[in-house]
């Protein structure tokens, strides 16, 4: 079955598509996630709250804290700048996506390229709870409420990803022909795919029963953060079957030729999923930062 | 709710959770039939070994302060409040208190009671 669409529509999906990418990515996440950090710094300073700064606690950590805010701005708009000469480039050299697809190649390495930025914010996050627990010498605690994956996440939502998955295998496998025709390929999909989601259940079991990342991190604090985590890692494996669905689709009605727009939607909603779920649900204003406050060299059980 | 563990505490882990898992029922912080959580939540989340954290649960038990009702997990007993002021231990040490005072009354050694003790022991390990 062939379904054909003049180049005018395909290009301005593809364009519309890729500069929601670049603006998502590259401006709005940044910004907020800026925003959110300078809050923390302006509302928290080092000199009440010297325990979430535990590398320096004279108060020149903030500078760094600003100086690196800088740069992660720097880097936002320097790729987001690429983004748009691309963008530019492609309508003036008369770009036409290739029917037979590949072409979302281009998309998923400047998504790459976009990561970056944040990896860098992750390394930061690291070395910052790193030398929390590092510091840390009060009393060890624990909530006694017990915790269970459904207490953070609706059952239907984890039988929907669950069912996705399989129904994403059934298709892939059905239309890849008889097992003796299956070639590494259909191996690699299915062990990668398969594997993502078990690493999915793995990081949220290990949440919900693991040890405490951060030390001071209040009880509440603590199952928001369970439950960002669990929904988000949910959410992403049904986003993942979903395109899967959705590639094998395409390659049936032989609509490569929109497979770039279609990994662009896909990235941005891995992104949503992600840092868009850290925004809205673990918002800063609800944080308790009262277990930073005071003085760094007192025992951290006499707060 | 929450409870502390201090390693520099010379009382032994398992004792301070008991001691803590007692306070807060009679404080009213934890209500009988109120879940708790499973022993691997507690203790990942304390940084202990879950023996500890077992032991303590299984003390808890014995003296009806908790019940595990099996895979549903581990409740504080419907009688915890009552039972919590009951200390098993101090109980063990009264009556063996009681024994060695009369014996002593009798005339025995510590040597003879410490031997008689230690036979009575062995004879009751023996029937169980």
């Amino acid at each position: 079955m062939l379904i054909t669409f003049s180049h005018f529509t395909v290009l301005s999906i593809f364009y519309a598509v890729f500069l929601s990418q670049i603006l998502l990515v590259s401006v709005f996440f940044p910004t907020q996630i800026r925003r959110r950090i300078l809050y923390v710094l302006d509302h928290f300073p080092p000199a009440e709250y010297p325990k979430l700064y535990p590398c320096d606690n004279t108060g020149s950590s903030a500078v760094a804290i600003r100086e690196r805010m800088r740069i992660y701005r720097f880097a936002n708009t320097f790729i987001a700048a690429i983004g748009l000469v691309f963008l530019a480039g492609t309508a003036i050299s008369g770009y036409q996506p290739s029917p037979k697809g590949g072409d979302e190649i281009f998309v998923f390495l400047y998504f790459a390229l976009q990561v970056f930025p944040f990896l860098y914010l992750a390394r930061m996050e690291y070395l910052q709870l790193k030398a929390l627990r590092k510091n840390y010498t009060g009393p060890r605690r624990a909530d006694m409420r017990p915790r269970r994956l459904f207490d953070f996440v609706s059952p239907l939502i984890v039988v929907l990803a669950i069912l996705l998955y399989f129904v994403w295998l059934f298709l892939f496998l059905s239309y890849q022909g008889s097992p003796a025709e299956w070639g590494t390929k259909v191996y690699i999909s299915v062990t990668m795919i398969s594997a993502i989601n078990i690493f999915y259940a793995f990081f949220i079991y290990k949440s919900i029963y693991g040890k405490k990342i951060d030390p001071y991190q209040a009880s509440e604090d603590r199952l928001r953060n369970i439950e960002f985590i669990a929904k988000s890692l949910i959410f992403t494996s049904i986003t993942i079957s979903i395109f899967m669905i959705t590639t094998q689709a395409v390659d049936h009605f032989e609509l490569e030729i929109f497979d770039p727009p279609l990994m662009s939607v896909y990235l941005q909603m891995c992104s949503l999923m992600g840092i868009g779920l850290i925004l809205t649900k673990l918002k800063v204003e609800d944080m308790n930062f009262e277990a930073y406050r005071g003085d760094a060299n007192a025992p951290d059980g006499d707060q | 709710m929450e409870i502390f563990i201090d390693l520099e505490d010379p009382n032994p882990l398992f004792a301070q959770l008991i001691q803590q898992i007692k306070d807060a029922i009679l404080k009213g912080d934890l209500e009988p039939g109120a879940p708790l959580p499973s022993i691997r939540q507690l203790a990942n989340e304390l940084e202990l070994n879950a023996k500890t954290v077992a032991k303590a649960y299984q003390l808890l038990e014995r003296d009806s302060v908790i019940q595990t009702r099996g895979y549903r997990g581990t409740f504080v007993h419907p009688d915890a409040i009552a039972n919590c002021g009951q200390d098993i231990a101090q109980l063990v040490l009264d009556k063996i208190g009681e024994a060695i005072e009369t014996c002593r009354e009798a005339g025995a050694t510590d040597s003879e009671i410490r031997i008689a003790f230690s036979h009575a022991m062995n004879r009751t390990s023996r029937r169980n």
